[in-house]
C-alpha cells in the first residue's frame, strides 16, 4: 500500500510517501525549486518520493490531501476577497483541487481530503509512539477551525472540539508579527527571538486582544484586526492600543518592540498553558501531542512540557503545515486499510534525499573542485573537522538524508565551537545576515545534556528551550535571558554527527557544537551537493563538508563568493527567483 | 512630468559644444552578444565623430537587454533630463513577445484565463490572437503619443530606428492551435509531407502543401509560412519568400506559443510604428529598406545578424550609417555625408578585437542552439567556425564549453569557468556559457568544427564528454532537453511563482528528442513510463523510441502510464552523443479529435481557473531512464 501525503498551495507545500504504513520519505518543495516558502503543488518531492520508495508512478495506491477545500471555500467566501485576489485567486472546491492535483503529479487515481487539523492531529499522533494521548493543534487558520482538542488511542483519533475562525492564537501572533514589522508567515522566529530581550510592560494592552472563554474557547477583540479586506492583518485599533506606529522592516528595533513582542509571548504562554490544562481535564492520558504553527514557538513548548499535568510530551517536528501531509496520508492509510500506522514513534527526521560519498567525488573531480577525500576513512574526517572547528571554523555540514521540518538536525548543518567569544557574530557577519537578537541553538551529546542544560528528557527535534547550566561558557548559543534550544543527539539515530560531537567533546570538554540551518538569509536550506557549494560560495564559510569530502575555503577560487551571488541574482532559470503576484500579508485567505 | 529620482546621478552638465544624442532601445540596441565591447552606440559615437570631426558628439548609451514600452518611457523621461538635442530609439522587437504576458492560457492568474477563455468562445483560436494584437497595438500608439509629449516638452528630436530581423537564416516552428473538425490531423500529416518535399528538393509541391496548411490553420500559425519561405528560397523566388517570411512574423503570437520564440518585429508592428512616427514627426531609419538595398536582397541574413534580430559587427555598421546620415541632417549637413550609402564608402570598421568578435560569434553558436525553432546545424557550425577563424584560441574556450556541459555543476564552480575568467574577453550569461544543459545539438557543432579545425582528435573529444557520470540518467530531467526549444513547452519556461509546473514531461510536438550520453561499449536499457493525455484524445495507439535515426522499439500508448523497458545493444550506441526520440502516434490520435470540442474543453478549464492548451500535447513521460549495462 502506497500513499502519498501533500500539503500544498498556501504555506511551504510538502509531499510523504507511506508504503505499508511506515513513512519512507517527506521533504518541501522549497528544497528542491530553491523558492523560499514555495507553495505550489509539491512535483518534485513528489517525484522524490517516489524514487525514495522505489515505485513507479503506477503503483501509488492514494494520495492523501490535508485539507478539505469545500471548507475552506466556505469559510473563504464567508470572510470575503479583497481585489487583488479577486483578480488572481478562485476559490478551490474539492473537485477542482482533485483536478489540480492530478493535473499536476500525472495521476489518475482516488485522491483523498482530510480536515486541516485532523491532518495537524493525525501528524502528531499517528507518529508519537504513544498508545493513547491528548492531542492538541493550534495555528493561524485551516477550514475554520485554528485550534483543536483531540484523544487519540490505538489506530483512532477522535477530534472532540475546535476553536474556530477568526479567533485565532496563530493569527494573534502573525498579526503581531506584522506589526512589530517582520513578515508574516516567516518572522514570528524573530518576534520569539526578540522577546527574551524584553518585558512584559504591554500585558493589559495584550490581553485586551485575546480573552480566554469557557472549555477549550478564546476570543479575539477583532476591533484590533483586519485579516481580508486591508493590505495588513491589524486594523488601524492596533497601533493606538499601543501608542506606537507600525515599525517599517528597516526602522530601529527599540524597547518597545522588545515589550511587545516580550507581551505577546508571554499572553501566548498563558493561554496555550491553559487550554491544555483544560485537554488534560478532558483526556485521561499521560501523553500529549501537538502540532500546528504555534507547536514551533520552542519557548512556549518548554513551558508546557513543565507547566501542564501531562508526563510525555510529543511535538510534530514539522509541525507547521508542511508536517500536515504526515497526518493526511496515516488517516487515508487508516480509511483504507482499516488499519493504524506504524506505531513506532518518529525517531529522526532523516527523510531527504541523499547522495553517495562516490557521487559526490565524481562530481568535485568532473567539475575539477579540488577537495581532501576521506573516502573509507571516516575517523580521520572527523579528526580533520574536529581540528578546524577548534580552531575556530564555521563549517557547512552535509551528511547523510536531509531532514524533514524547519530544522536543521546535523543532515543540512552549519557548525560551530560554541564556546569562542564572537561565533554568533562570525556565523552573522560570514553566512546568515540575520538580526543579531536572534540567538543560534546546540546540538548536545544526549548523554552530557543533562550536564549542561536544565533538560531532564531527550530533545532530538529541538522544539524547545530550557536553561542553560553548563560549567562551560557557551555564549554563542546562549539566549539573553539564559536559554537555549538544544538537540539532543543519539549515536543510534544520528551516529556520524554523534561521533563528531563525541570527538569534539574528547578534545575540548564540551559536548555540543553551534548548529544552524545549513542556508543563507532568504534561501531554503540546501538540499543537494550543488545547492552546498553554492552556499559555501556566496557565503563566508570555512570549510564545507560533503559526506567524505571536505573543501576549505582556502581551497577554491577566490572569486566564487562574487560569482555564486551573481549566479543567485541571474539563476539560468528564471523560475526560480520568480516573485509572487499576490502579496505577503494576505494571510488568512488562502 | 520631470522624474523626482534622476537616473543618471550626478546628472551631467553638457559641456557647450557637446552634441549630445541619449540612445534607447532593446537588446540590438545594446548590442547583445558583443555589449560591451563593441555597442551600436559606441559605434554611432564614432561614425559621428569620424564624419563631423568638429563637433563633440556624444552618444549616452541607455539602451537595455528586455525593454519594455514602459520602460522605455522611464529611460526617457529620464533622459531628457540630460538635456540631449536628440533621442535615438532603436525598439520594436520585443512588443510580440513582451508586452502581453497576461494574454495566455498559461499566465497564472483567473481572471487573464478566463478573458482568454471568452475570447476563444468568442473567436475560436483567433480570439485571443486578436486581443493580443489590439492590446499590444494600443500600447505601442499610447507609448509613442507620450514618447512625443515628452519629447516636445524637452524640445528634443526623436529619431526612431525601425528594426529589420533575420529573415533567412531565422525559422519560427510552432505546433497548430486546434483547428475545426479533423483539420488538426490532416495539418500535421500535411507538415511532415511537406518537410519530405523540401528534403527532396521538390520545390513547387512543397509550396503547394505549405499553402493548404495555410489555407487549414488560416494563417493562426507561423510554421507553413516558413515551409512556404523555405520553398521559394529553393525556387530563388527571393521577393516570394520574403513576403512568406512577413506572414510567418506576423503568424508568430504569444498567445498561441507553444515553443518559447524569439523576439522579433512584426509587419503589422513595423505598419503601427511607421504611421504613428511620421504623424508625430519622428524621424525613421528604416533598416528593412537600408539592409536590403545594401545586401541587394529582400532576405537578410547571418550577414548582418547573429541570431533572430542581434546584429554582426557589420550589422551595427550599416544600421548605424543609417542614424549617422540622419543625425548629421538634423545637425545641419546638406552635403553626401547625410546619405547612408556615401558614409559605407569611407567609414572605417567598427574598431575591435579579433576576441571580442571570437566571443560574440561563439555566444551566437550557442544562443542560436537554444533558441532556433527548427534544424540547426549548418548555422551553429557556421557560427563556430567564424569564431575560429577570428580567433583560434577561443577553441580552448570551446573545449572548456564542452568540459562544463558535461558537469552536473552550474558552470560557475568549475575550472572551466577559472580558465574562462583569465580570457582577455570572457563568455558571460549573455552568451548562454551559463547554462547546465546538455546541449546536443551545440556538442555535435563543436565536434565536428573543432574536430576539422586539428583542434582536438575525435577520440579525444568523445573522451572529453565521458568525463562525467553517464551511468544513469532520467532523461525527462531538463538539462537533457531543455536547450532545445523544440521540446521545451512554453509554459515551463515564465517565469512567475504562481505556475505550476507538472511532475511529468509533456511533448506539444509529434517528437520528442532528448540527449544522452554513452561510451558506445556498453548496452544501455532505456525505461520508460509513458501515456496519452488524459483528453481530448479517445484512443491508444503505438509510439515509437527510436535511437541516432533507427526506430528501436513499438509500445503501447494510452490514458494510463505504461512501463516499457528495452536493452539497446552497445553496436546501436554511440560513442559519445546519443539522440533518443519518442515518436507519438499524432495520426492516430488526432483523426477522432474535432479541434473544435478540444477548443471548447480547453475553454471550460480556463474558465475554472485551470490551466489549458489551446494546441495538441502528443504525449507525456513520467520518466525515460537510461543505464549503462555492465
Amino acid at each position: 500500500m502506497n500513499i502519498i501525503g501533500i500539503s500544498a498551495f498556501y504555506h511551504e507545500s510538502a509531499c510523504c510517501l507511506l508504503q505499508e504504513g511506515r513513512l519512507i520519505a517527506a521533504a518541501t518543495e522549497e528544497r528542491f525549486s530553491r523558492l523560499k516558502h514555495d507553495a505550489r503543488l509539491p512535483v518534485r518531492a513528489f517525484r522524490y518520493c517516489l524514487q525514495a520508495g522505489n515505485i513507479p508512478i503506477t503503483q501509488v495506491d492514494a494520495i492523501a490531501f490535508y485539507e478539505s477545500p469545500d471548507k475552506k471555500r466556505h469559510r473563504q467566501q464567508t470572510m470575503g476577497v479583497n481585489d487583488i485576489l479577486r483578480e488572481a485567486y478562485m476559490p478551490r472546491d474539492t473537485a477542482l483541487t482533485r483536478q489540480i492535483i492530478c493535473d499536476g503529479l500525472g495521476y489518475a487515481g482516488p485522491v483523498l481530503f482530510f480536515d486541516h487539523h485532523h491532518s495537524h492531529a493525525a501528524s502528531a499522533f499517528f507518529f508519537s509512539g504513544f498508545a493513547d494521548a491528548a492531542v492538541l493543534t493550534v495555528d493561524g487558520v485551516g477550514e475554520w477551525a485554528t485550534t483543536s482538542y483531540g484523544h487519540g488511542t490505538g489506530a483512532d483519533l477522535h477530534l472532540f472540539e475546535e476553536v474556530h475562525f477568526p479567533h485565532s492564537l496563530g493569527l494573534l501572533y502573525a498579526t503581531l508579527t506584522a506589526y512589530l514589522g517582520f513578515r508574516v508567515n516567516d518572522g514570528e522566529y524573530k518576534v520569539m527571538g526578540l522577546a527574551a530581550y524584553g518585558r512584559p510592560r504591554y500585558l493589559e494592552q495584550m490581553r485586551q486582544l485575546v480573552t480566554a472563554d469557557k472549555n477549550g474557547q478564546f476570543r479575539l477583540n477583532m476591533a484590533y484586526f483586519d485579516f481580508v479586506q486591508g493590505a495588513t492583518m491589524y486594523g488601524d485599533a492596533l497601533p493606538e492600543l499601543f501608542g506606537q506606529p507600525v515599525r517599517p522592516p528597516d526602522a530601529p528595533i527599540t524597547t518597545f518592540h522588545h515589550d511587545i513582542a516580550c507581551s505577546l509571548q508571554q499572553v501566548l504562554e498563558e493561554m496555550l498553558l491553559e487550554k491544555a490544562t483544560y485537554l488534560a481535564t478532558q483526556v485521561d492520558s499521560p501523553n500529549l501531542c501537538l502540532a500546528g504553527g504555534v507547536a514551533l514557538n520552542c519557548v512556549a513548548n518548554a513551558r508546557l512540557v513543565k507547566e501542564t499535568p501531562f508526563q510525555q510530551v510529543f511535538i510534530q517536528p514539522a509541525a507547521g503545515d508542511e508536517g500536515g501531509c504526515l497526518g493526511a496520508a496515516a488517516l487515508a492509510h487508516r480509511a483504507i486499510t482499516g488499519s493504524g500506522v506504524d506505531k513506532r514513534p518518529l525517531a529522526h527526521v532523516y527523510l531527504g534525499p541523499q547522495w553517495s560519498s562516490r557521487s559526490i567525488a565524481q562530481l568535485l573531480d568532473s567539475a575539477e573542485i579540488p577537495y581532501l577525500s576521506f573516502i573509507d576513512r571516516e575517523a580521520d574526517l572527523l579528526a580533520a573537522v574536529v581540528e578546524r572547528l577548534i580552531a575556530g571554523a564555521i563549517i557547512g555540514w552535509f551528511h547523510g538524508r536531509m531532514e524533514f521540518g524547519p530544522r536543521a538536525l546535523g543532515a543540512r548543518s552549519i557548525l560551530a565551537n560554541p564556546m569562542g567569544a564572537d561565533v554568533r557574530e562570525q556565523i552573522n557577519l560570514k553566512v546568515k545576515r540575520r538580526e543579531p537578537f536572534r540567538p543560534f541553538a546546540p546540538s548536545v551529546l544526549a548523554a552530557e545534556a543533562a550536564a549542561h542544560f536544565d533538560l531532564d528528557h531527550p530533545s532530538p527535534f529541538m522544539l524547545e528551550t530550557c536553561s542553560v547550566r553548563s560549567p562551560l561558557a557557551l555564549p554563542a548559543i546562549t539566549h539573553v535571558d539564559g536559554s537555549a534550544r538544544p538537540q539532543t543527539v543519539q549515536p543510534e539515530q544520528s551516529p556520524r554527527f554523534a561521533a563528531l560531537l563525541t570527538l569534539f567533546f574528547q578534545q575540548t570538554g564540551c559536548p555540543l557544537l553551534l548548529n544552524t540551518s545549513f542556508n543563507v538569509k532568504d534561501d531554503p536550506i540546501v538540499c543537494s551537493p550543488v545547492d552546498a557549494l553554492l552556499c559555501f560560495g556566496k557565503s563566508g564559510l570555512d570549510a564545507l563538508v560533503l559526506e567524505d569530502c571536505l573543501i576549505d575555503r582556502s581551497m577554491i577560487p577566490a572569486n566564487w563568493s562574487t560569482l555564486c551571488q551573481q549566479w543567485a541574482a541571474t539563476p539560468p532559470f528564471a523560475f526560480k527567483t520568480a516573485k509572487s503576484i499576490l502579496h505577503d500579508t494576505l494571510y488568512t485567505f488562502v | 512630468m520631470t522624474p523626482s529620482t534622476p537616473l543618471f546621478s550626478p546628472q551631467r552638465e553638457k559641456a557647450g559644444q557637446t552634441a549630445r544624442i541619449c540612445f534607447l532601445g532593446e537588446s540590438v540596441a545594446a548590442g547583445y552578444l558583443y555589449a560591451p565591447h563593441l555597442t551600436p552606440a559606441q559605434v554611432l559615437q564614432t561614425q559621428l565623430r569620424t564624419a563631423d570631426p568638429d563637433v563633440a558628439y556624444e552618444v549616452v548609451d541607455l539602451a537595455r537587454t528586455n525593454e519594455t514600452l514602459a520602460g522605455l518611457l522611464t529611460k526617457l523621461r529620464h533622459a531628457v533630463t540630460l538635456q540631449p538635442d536628440v533621442v535615438v530609439i532603436f525598439a520594436g522587437n520585443n512588443w510580440n513577445l513582451l508586452e502581453t504576458p497576461t494574454v495566455s492560457p498559461y499566465f497564472p492568474s483567473l481572471a487573464a484565463k478566463q478573458a482568454v477563455a471568452a475570447a476563444i468562445r468568442r473567436a475560436g483560436v483567433l480570439g485571443p490572437i486578436e486581443m493580443a494584437a489590439r492590446t499590444r497595438l494600443e500600447k505601442v500608439v499610447a507609448t509613442l503619443d507620450e514618447i512625443q509629449t515628452i519629447a516636445q516638452a524637452a524640445q528634443v528630436a526623436v529619431v526612431w530606428v525601425m528594426p529589420e530581423v533575420n529573415l533567412a537564416d531565422w525559422w519560427s516552428y510552432q505546433p497548430v492551435a486546434w483547428l475545426a473538425g479533423q483539420a488538426t490531423a490532416r495539418w500535421y500529416q500535411l507538415y511532415f509531407q511537406a518537410e519530405q518535399q523540401l528534403e527532396e528538393q521538390a520545390w513547387a509541391a512543397a509550396m503547394a502543401t505549405a499553402q493548404k496548411m495555410i489555407a487549414l490553420d488560416g494563417s493562426t500559425c507561423p510554421t507553413a509560412y516558413r515551409l512556404l519561405a523555405r520553398a521559394h528560397m529553393g525556387l530563388g523566388a527571393w521577393s516570394a519568400a520574403h513576403a512568406a517570411c512577413m506572414m510567418e512574423l506576423d503568424s508568430d503570437q504569444y498567445a498561441l506559443l507553444g515553443f518559447m520564440s524569439a523576439p522579433r518585429i512584426t509587419p503589422l508592428e513595423q505598419g503601427v510604428l511607421r504611421h504613428s512616427a511620421a504623424r508625430h514627426g519622428f524621424i525613421t531609419v528604416d533598416l528593412p529598406t537600408i539592409f536590403a538595398h545594401y545586401t541587394k536582397s529582400p532576405l537578410t541574413d547571418r550577414r548582418l545578424f547573429l541570431d533572430y534580430c542581434h546584429l554582426t559587427a557589420e550589422g551595427m555598421r550599416v544600421s548605424m550609417a543609417g542614424v549617422t546620415a540622419v543625425l548629421l541632417r538634423l545637425y545641419g549637413h546638406t552635403d553626401d555625408r547625410t546619405e547612408w550609402q556615401t558614409l559605407l564608402t569611407w567609414l572605417p570598421e567598427p574598431a575591435r578585437t579579433a576576441a571580442v568578435d571570437a566571443t560574440a560569434q561563439f555566444g551566437a553558436a550557442i544562443h542560436t542552439a537554444h533558441r532556433l525553432l527548427g534544424p540547426k546545424q549548418p548555422l551553429l557550425q557556421y557560427w563556430c567556425q567564424a569564431a575560429l577563424a577570428s580567433s583560434s584560441t577561443i577553441g580552448q574556450t570551446m573545449l572548456d564549453f564542452v568540459r562544463a556541459r558535461v558537469v552536473a555543476s552550474p558552470i560557475i564552480l568549475t575550472g572551466a569557468q577559472q580558465r574562462n575568467l583569465q580570457q582577455t574577453i570572457p563568455m558571460g550569461v549573455q552568451q548562454g556559457w551559463h547554462y547546465g544543459y546538455l546541449d546536443r545539438a551545440m556538442l555535435q557543432a563543436l565536434e565536428t568544427t573543432l574536430v576539422a579545425a586539428g583542434q582536438i582528435t575525435a577520440a579525444e573529444f568523445k573522451r572529453l564528454l565521458l568525463t562525467a557520470d553517464y551511468q544513469q540518467a532520467d532523461l525527462v530531467d531538463p538539462a537533457f532537453y531543455h536547450w532545445e526549444p523544440l521540446a521545451r513547452f512554453y509554459p515551463d519556461v515564465i517565469a512567475a511563482a504562481e505556475l505550476q509546473q507538472p511532475a511529468f514531461y509533456r511533448s506539444p510536438w509529434p517528437i520528442s528528442s532528448f540527449c544522452l550520453l554513452s561510451n558506445g561499449r556498453q548496452p544501455v536499457r532505456l525505461a520508460l513510463i509513458a501515456r496519452l493525455p488524459t483528453h481530448p484524445f479517445p484512443t491508444a495507439a503505438q509510439a515509437e523510441l527510436w535511437l541516432n535515426g533507427q526506430r528501436v522499439q513499438t509500445f503501447a500508448v494510452n490514458q494510463h502510464w505504461q512501463q516499457h523497458s528495452l536493452v539497446v545493444p552497445a553496436r546501436h550506441m554511440a560513442p559519445g552523443i546519443n539522440q533518443v526520440e519518442v515518436r507519438w502516434p499524432y495520426q492516430a490520435l488526432l483523426q477522432h479529435v474535432d479541434g473544435m470540442n478540444a477548443l471548447e474543453m480547453a475553454a471550460a478549464r480556463l474558465e475554472k481557473g485551470l490551466e489549458a492548451h489551446l494546441h495538441p500535447v502528443f504525449g507525456e513521460l513520467f520518466s525515460l531512464r537510461a543505464t549503462q549495462l555492465e
